[in-house]
Order: structure tokens, then sequence, then C-alpha cells
């Protein structure tokens, strides 16, 4: 307790001395690139809530939802504002995956990494009753026949979900072109799916399946995490424990745009880093499954440069990119 | 007897004072959201959640929950008035509720919209009562095979859409489904048809194809008629506000219909009002003695979508609270206020929080009443719209559109496309192609086209999936009969004649 306020403090310490080069003289602005309500939605609001009430910010803070375009239309916003650091973005691996199939007219080195608030990693699921036990029995099936799996991937193909079933495979030997990824439209409409029989198994986050896990109805059989969850999947090992090297989860971002100055990332470094120690950011972690991992600029500018290599190859083994 | 006590629980937690307030708060919201097209429910509730940090979870929830279903009462009103779908559930409303009101009838038809939203609403919420959990089990044998099959059948409808030419019916009903593959595929993660235009790859938005083709071809029209200088014809009302003994006979039986079809239909994830506004307007064209009259302002047409598109609400909460699944965008947006406030909606709901779970549906009988006592007095008011000269009423109409567009998306593209469409609305009016054929493919299409190639996935290739089970079965031996029903009535009748006669 007294080692966490310790360490706040040396945080808003050192935040206020960066902070001396610039602060905001205007309203923030977070752009959101869904429309209201969905998670990111949701992180922008929270985040917006905890730097008011805990006045983290010497301004005001609104949330402008810029939906379309599978992203593409709030990243060109956010880079109209080239050099402002009053205007940041949440946003998903989504960045990423679209620019490296040419979707998206703004590249991942044209924002400003500014931080990851957390990560869902992602959870391979069956129902409760399935003769897949372990992680192996899994492998095995689809060592035997790789079609004999159906395994649903929201929510498209090439999404964080599709990777991952893809991840595992390939940690196991098994060409991944070969799987049977079928792709459905949300996490609610998987596990419907999956409670129903329709589907063997459900690649997802954690929080999709969270609660038909604690009734007892879905059973997770690995975690594509790199050490255990904590809350509800506390005893749910992950993949690389069972012997296949696998990580891959929808991380939450937040990027600026284009050109923004040392002083000003040095700013949200400050902010973001007092905004993930509030016991308010903890309790809302808990509250929707999500996993604590945050990461300053530095650390998720070099997150976003490793996950683009390793998306590239994956989707290369897919055969969807050439 | 341990549910009827949490049930009678729930009844003291939704009538305590500050539970009634939230009622009747969610619902005012929610009437205002729905007249208003493009902000819907989802945005409401998701705009609110903020704001009810730190309240008391089950009032939170109430309130939420009186957006989204009181959004459905509010749909129905720029529908019939000014032929601008407030919600897009209330597109079939749009077509004899706007006739209605061109006969006079605009009162009887509001009156109709909001007696049929509170039975159907509340027919809703008793199913919810009495049926959540064995309905659960109902909802999950639905897969990609048996959503396919649904589909088929609601497609069959378009026969009944169509006017007396068949091939307008089959270009109106191709151009939907054209529409309906724009944006990127989710199966293949390509693009398609978005010709370089970034906002075309979350594909068209129903409602902006919908203000479009309904509210702009209407201002067109109206544009028409005025260059002609035969604008005189402004609208009146006849008769009484309120409906006539005949119009409350034909209406009462649609209601009840609509009330049941939209409740089931609603339990299906995915599926929602839309379609079962559509499935009550085609049964009642059906089961018709007049169907001619439908399109041309039929009472049936207005009482029975209204009806299932309310009852939708009370259906789509039961995978949400039984399941903790979201059926669509703003049953999703409620699961996030449910998570966010720690609540987990699913199996163990109903055991560890009955007082929220059973005062959150009991406060839904409330808000039904509430909303009928709220909606009743003001078709006096709203029918007064039409008193509006139309040099006032039209550029009304197109500024009331382009609100509603770019309130979706805040995008300039969708102000583009209502233009478009209404352009295309215009022309289809001109040619007599019907628009109906064209928004029943467009819903359904996308998700057509995606369950049936799920199903094609798991089964690798193999069509047996669709004869697979007694659901689809059943589905497909519909879609046949629904389609040869045509033929087979007459045929029926004439050797029921002739039986007479001798």
């Amino acid at each position: 307790m007294i080692r966490n306020a310790v360490l706040v403090i040396a945080l808003a310490a050192a935040g206020l001395a960066q902070a001396q080069g610039w602060k905001p003289d205007r309203p923030i602005e977070i752009v959101v690139p869904t429309t209201p309500g969905g998670g990111i939605d949701r992180t922008a609001r929270l985040l917006q809530k905890i730097i008011q009430d805990e006045k983290l910010a010497p301004v005001s803070v609104t949330v402008n939802n810029k939906p379309g375009g599978g992203g593409a239309v709030s990243l060109v916003y956010l880079n109209q504002h080239a050099g402002d650091g009053h205007f940041v973005a949440i946003n998903s691996p989504n960045l990423i995956a679209n620019d490296i199939n040419g979707r998206s007219p703004v590249k991942t080195r044209e924002v400003t990494a500014l931080a990851n608030l957390f990560s869902e990693y992602t959870v391979v699921a069956v129902r409760a009753d399935s003769s897949l036990k372990r992680g192996q029995d899994f492998i095995d099936r689809l060592r035997k026949d790789p079609q004999s799996l159906a395994v649903s991937t929201p929510t498209t193909l090439g999404s964080v979900n599709h990777m991952s079933f893809a991840l595992v495979a390939k940690a196991a030997g098994i060409d991944p072109r070969k799987l049977k990824a079928v792709v459905v439209g949300s996490g609610g409409d998987a596990v419907t799916a999956l409670l129903g029989g329709h589907i063997d198994a459900h690649t997802g986050t954690p929080s999709s399946v969270v609660r038909m896990v604690q009734a007892g109805q879905i059973r997770v059989i690995g975690v594509l995490a790199p050490k255990r969850l904590s809350g509800p999947y506390a005893d749910t090992p992950t993949w690389s424990e069972q012997g296949y090297k696998a990580v891959m989860d929808t991380w939450r971002g937040v990027i600026g745009p284009h050109g923004m100055t040392a002083a000003q990332v040095a700013w949200w470094d400050g902010v973001l880093a007092k905004v993930v120690a509030t016991p308010a950011w903890k309790e809302a972690l808990e509250q929707n499954t999500w996993e604590a991992n945050y990461l300053n600029s530095a650390q998720t500018r070099k997150l976003f440069d490793d996950e683009h290599a390793e998306y590239r190859t994956i989707l290369l083994d897919l055969g969807m990119i050439k | 007897m341990d549910t009827f006590t949490h049930i009678l629980n729930g009844f003291v937690v939704a009538m305590e004072p500050m539970n009634l307030w939230y009622t009747f708060l969610g619902v005012l919201m929610g009437t205002i959201i729905g007249v208003l097209p493009g902000i819907g429910p989802s945005a409401g509730i998701a705009l609110l959640i903020p704001i009810t940090y730190g309240m008391n979870p089950t009032s939170a929830l109430i309130m939420m929950a009186g957006i989204y279903y009181g959004a459905k009462y509010g749909g129905s009103t720029t529908a019939i008035l000014i032929r601008t779908p407030g919600e897009a559930a209330s597109v079939m409303t749009s077509i004899d509720g706007y006739e209605m009101a061109k006969n006079g009838r605009a009162g009887a038809a509001l009156a109709v919209s909001a007696i049929g939203s509170f039975i159907a609403g509340t027919i809703g919420v008793i199913g919810l009562t009495l049926f959540a959990l064995p309905l659960t089990s109902m909802a999950l044998k639905f897969g990609p095979a048996e959503y396919f099959t649904l589909m088929l059948f609601a497609m069959t409808a378009v026969s009944t859409l169509t006017g007396d030419s068949p091939a307008k019916g089959v270009i109106a009903t191709i151009l939907g489904l054209m529409i309906a593959t724009i944006g990127i595929d989710l199966q293949s993660g390509q693009a398609r048809f978005t010709m370089g235009v970034p906002e075309f790859l979350d594909g068209v938005g129903f409602v902006v194809v919908v203000v479009g083709l309904f509210a702009m071809a209407e201002v067109l029209r109206g544009l028409e008629d005025i260059f002609r200088g035969s604008s005189a014809q402004a609208m009146k009302i006849t008769g009484k506000l309120w409906l006539t003994k005949e119009e409350w006979k034909r209406s009462i039986g649609p209601i009840w219909r609509g009330g049941i079809i939209g409740f089931v239909i609603g339990v299906l994830p995915g599926a929602g009002g839309t379609i079962a506004s559509i499935m009550s307007y085609t049964t009642e064209k059906r089961l018709s003695k007049h169907p001619e009259e439908f399109g041309k302002g039929a009472i049936e047409g207005v009482a029975g979508p209204e009806s299932a598109n309310n009852s939708d609400t009370a259906g789509a909460l039961v995978p949400l609270l039984t399941l903790g699944i979201p059926g669509g965008g703003a049953t999703a947006v409620l699961l996030g206020a449910f998570i966010m406030y720690g609540v987990q909606p699913g199996p163990l709901l109903f055991q560890n929080k009955p007082d929220l779970v059973w005062g959150l549906i009991n406060s839904m009988y409330i808000g039904n009443v509430m909303l009928v006592i709220l909606n009743l007095p003001l078709i006096g008011l709203f029918v007064r719209l039409l008193y509006i000269p139309q040099g006032i009423l039209y550029p009304l109409i197109v500024a009331i559109s382009a609100i509603g567009a770019y309130a979706i998306n805040g995008s300039t593209v969708d102000l583009w496309l209502i233009l478009g469409f209404g352009v295309i609305g215009y022309v289809f009016d001109k040619t007599g192609i019907p628009v109906a054929p064209l928004v029943l493919s467009l819903v359904l299409g996308g998700m057509m086209e995606q369950s049936f190639r799920q199903a094609m996935t798991i089964s690798s290739g193999d069509l047996k999936i669709f004869y697979g089970s007694t659901i689809t079965v059943v589905l497909l031996a519909m879609s046949v009969i629904s389609v040869l029903l045509p033929f087979i009535i007459p045929m029926l009748r004439k050797l029921g004649s002739k039986g007479d006669e001798s």
C-alpha cells in the first residue's frame, strides 16, 4: 500500500517535471474509431472520466466517435491534427492489421504511439461437456485432421482471434491454411453457436466467455498469454505451459497524431501512468476481465513494431497476403 | 414457488419511488430518441453510461432499458407523418402508416401504433417473465444452418411485397441484395464494391438507405407537385383522432400476432426488430381478406409491425439476461452497462441477483403503461405537423433526415447517400418498382449470405447441413409452402365454391 503510494507520488513528480515542457491549453479530444457502446468506446469514456475526476489535466476532456472504414476514418481525422497534443485516439490491433492488408490510408508508423492500457489475451474455449479436456486434446484432433474441428473466429478473417487459432496450430506444426475457421459476427454469436453445439471450439477474448465459464457451461482449454491471467482464469493453463508457445492479445493502445513533440509525448506518458494507477482504473479492469498491461510510449512503439512483424508472418502463413 | 416470490419482490423493487422516477426518465428519453431518425437507442444508452456512474445499478439499468423499449414507441411517429422511419424497425410502418395519413387517418395510425406497442410490449414482458429460461435453449438450437433457412423463409415474403409485376419486384430485390454486399466481407476479409471509398468498408447503413428511399423520395415527389402547380392538396385529417370501431376490429388480430412474432424473433440473437416487423407485415397481408389494400393504407400494416417491433425488445432481453449474449447493437451496449455495474448477466444472474433481474423485468410492465399514457396525448400535438404548409414541411423533412443520417457516423458521405437513394426512390416511384422488396433483401441479404457460408464452412461444403435438423426441415417446408401458397389458395377456394354449389 505504502509502496504503491510512493510509486504514485514518484510517478506524479516525474510527470510534473516532464510536463513543464508542454501542457494542454485547450480541451483534450479522445477519438474513438467505433460507434458509442463497444469496448473501445467504453475504454475512452473511462479514460475521460478518470482524467477529469482525478484532475490529471488542466483542461476538460471530450470523447469524439469517428466510426467508419474499419477505423480508417478516425485515423485520417487524427492526422488532420498533426503535431497537436490535444488529440489522441484509442486503438486496437486493427490499426496494424489494416495497415498490413493495405486497407488503411494511415500506416502504423505515421501515428505517435503513446501507451498500451491493457490486453485481452485470446482464449480457446469449448463447451463444458466437450471431449476436449486440455489443450493437448485440441492439438491431437487437429494433427489427425486439421478439418475435424470447426472453430469460431470473430469477427473477420485475419482478425486477432483468427491469427490466434493459426498461431496455436503453427506451434504444433499444423498448416494454418488447412484449419476450419468459422467467421462469426461477434463474440456473442460465437458463444451461442458453441453452447448450441454448432461449432467445436471458440477463440476470443476472456470477457466473451467469462460469464459462461463462471456458470460452468464453458471451459477454457488454453490462454495465449505469457503467464497465467488473474481473476476467474487464475487456474487456466497457458498454451506455453502446455508446450505450445503461442501468445496473442487484443491490446488497447493510445495513439496521437503524426509529429507530436517529445514534450507532448512526455506529458501523456505522465498522465496515462497516473491513470492506470488509480483504484477506479483497477476496478474497471477487474470488472471487464481486462488484463493490466500498461506500456509507456517507447514500449508501445516497440509493441507496434513487433506486432507488425508478427501479424505479417501469420497472415503470410494463412495465405491472406503476399 | 421460490421464483414466484422473487417475481413479487421484483414488483416491490420496481415500485420504489426512485425506480418509478428512473423508469419514467428512461421511457421519456427513449420516446424522444425514437422520434429522431439516426439517433438510436444504442447511442442513447452509451452516452448515458458515464453519467450514471455511481448510481444504484438497478435504477440505472431500469432507466437504460426504458430508453431501449421506449425508442420503439417514438419510431413510428415520423414514419407515419412524414414517411421518415425514426428507427430501422419502423420502416414497414412508413409504408401503410404514411398512406393512412394521406387518407386523413394519421390520428388513427398513431393511436394504433401506441396501443399496439403497449399490448405487444406487455405480451413480450409476460413472455420474458414466464418463458425466459425454456426459450434460451430454443435460441441455442439456432446455428448457421438454421439461421440461413429462417432468412430463406423470410425472403419468400418478397412475393407478397411485390406489386403486380414480378419482374419489377425482382429488380428491387436484386438491387437490395447487391447493396447488402458492399463492405468488408467477413468470411474472406476482402473489401467488396467499396469503389475506394473508405466509408463504404463498413457497408452502407440500413437507416441511410431507408431514409433516402422513403423520406427524400417523398420530398422529390412533393417538389414535382409544386413545380407542376398542383400542390394545393395538403394533407387533411378526417374523422376523429381515435380509432373507429371498424379500424379497431381490424387491428386487434394483427396486434396479438405481431406481439407473438416479435417476441419469438427477438429471442433469436441477431434477427432483431426489423425482421420481426417485416414478418408481421407479410403475415398480415397473407391472412388478410383484402390484401390489395396493403400499401394503400391498411391499418393492419401499421398495427402488426409496430406491435412486433415492440415485443421484440422483451424477446431480445432473454438471451441477454439468461446467457449474457447480446442479440443486437442496443443489447450489446446494455451488456456493457451491466458489466460496468459489476453485474454479470448469464445463468447465475437469476440466482445471484433476483431483485435486480425481476425489478428490471417488472419495471417494463410499468414502463409500458407510462409510455402509452405519454404517447396518446402527444398524438394531438404530432398530427399538427400535417397542417404545416408544404413549403416549410419539405425543408423540415430534409433537415430531419440529414441530421438523422449524419448523426449515425458523423460522415458527410451518408448525406450524399440519402440524396442518391432519394433519387432512386423517386425513379422507382415513377416506374412503378416497389421499394419494399429492396428493403427486405437489404435487411436479410447480409445475414443470409454470412450464415450460408458459415454453415458451408462447418459442413466442409456438404449441403446436407441444411436438412440435417428438425428446425431446418420445418423452415424449408414453410418456405416452399409460402412460395406455393398464392397458387394453392385460389385452387382451394375454387374447390370450396364448387363444393357449395353441389
